[in-house]
């Protein structure tokens, strides 16, 4: 398996999630995008690790991966209250 | 591992994982359903895990798998479940958002690719030496996780009294 096929993987499911967040306007639907271009991110950074310093990257990845649960977590919190209020999770300016 | 030492296995694997990467990816974009979506963006994380166990961090594969896929993607189904939102597109801006996107992809390939990079090796990794490094050497990004997670958990206390109250 060589290092350039991951490279190219990673580059089209970060397109792909790129193409999903700026083509929609539900809150969720960006979510699940930024989520794929995450994704993305995540193999790129355990690639590069894996040549430069595994044990560290082991580690960062370890925390990154917490951070987003929570992160994400929170986002979802604010989707919900987002939408009750305005009973809607479609992202544009509201009066 | 087994299939980790037997080349051509580890190449077809690769080859079937990127092809259902690619695939859910265009799934978790383009479905109508938000539940459908959420629930394709589940099977890409378990995909990817999946390749990140063939590079040859295991850790991270069963981390990204319990952490991601088992919590954070089941969080986001679950809120789609109830909130029940109508699915809504932009119109007019697909064909620029694709070839954006298209371009965006080939950037972080040429980038990325001129790191040299070659053919991988699979690492040796100590998980004890990694704990020793975590609690010596990264105590502080793991005090914010921690603090991040504990928001969080006030956040999810927050809606749940909303919920009781009303609101």
């Amino acid at each position: 398996m060589e290092a350039s096929w991951i490279i190219a993987l990673a580059s089209i499911l970060f397109g792909i999630g790129a193409y999903g967040a700026v083509t929609h306007r539900s809150a969720i639907r960006i979510l699940i995008s930024l989520e794929l271009m995450f994704n993305a991110e995540i193999l790129l950074l355990a690639l590069i690790s894996s040549f430069v310093n595994p044990l560290e990257g082991l580690i960062s990845t370890l925390l990154i991966l917490a951070l987003t649960g929570s992160e994400v977590g929170i986002v979802i919190s604010i989707i919900v209250f987002y939408y009750r209020i305005f009973r809607s999770v479609e992202v544009e300016a509201k009066g | 591992m087994f299939i980790l030492e037997n080349k051509i296995l580890v190449d077809l694997a690769f080859l079937s994982l990127s092809t259902l990467i690619v695939l859910f990816a265009i799934l978790a974009v383009r479905l109508k359903e938000h539940v459908y979506s959420a629930i394709s963006l589940g099977v890409v994380g378990i995909c990817v895990a999946a390749v990140i166990g063939l590079i040859g961090f295991g850790y991270i594969a069963a981390f990204h798998l319990l952490v991601y896929v088992g919590a954070t993607v089941t969080f986001v189904v679950f809120t789609v479940i109830t909130l029940r939102p109508a699915p809504v597109f932009l119109k007019g801006v697909k064909v620029v958002a694709a070839v954006n996107s298209m371009l965006l992809a080939l950037i972080v390939y040429y980038f990325i690719s001129n790191l040299g990079l070659s053919s991988l090796t699979i690492p040796k990794l100590d998980l004890s030496e990694a704990t020793k490094l975590i609690l010596e050497k990264y105590w502080y990004p793991l005090f914010l996780v921690v603090v991040s997670l504990i928001t969080l958990m006030i956040g999810g206390i927050v809606i749940a009294r909303g919920e009781e109250n009303g609101g």
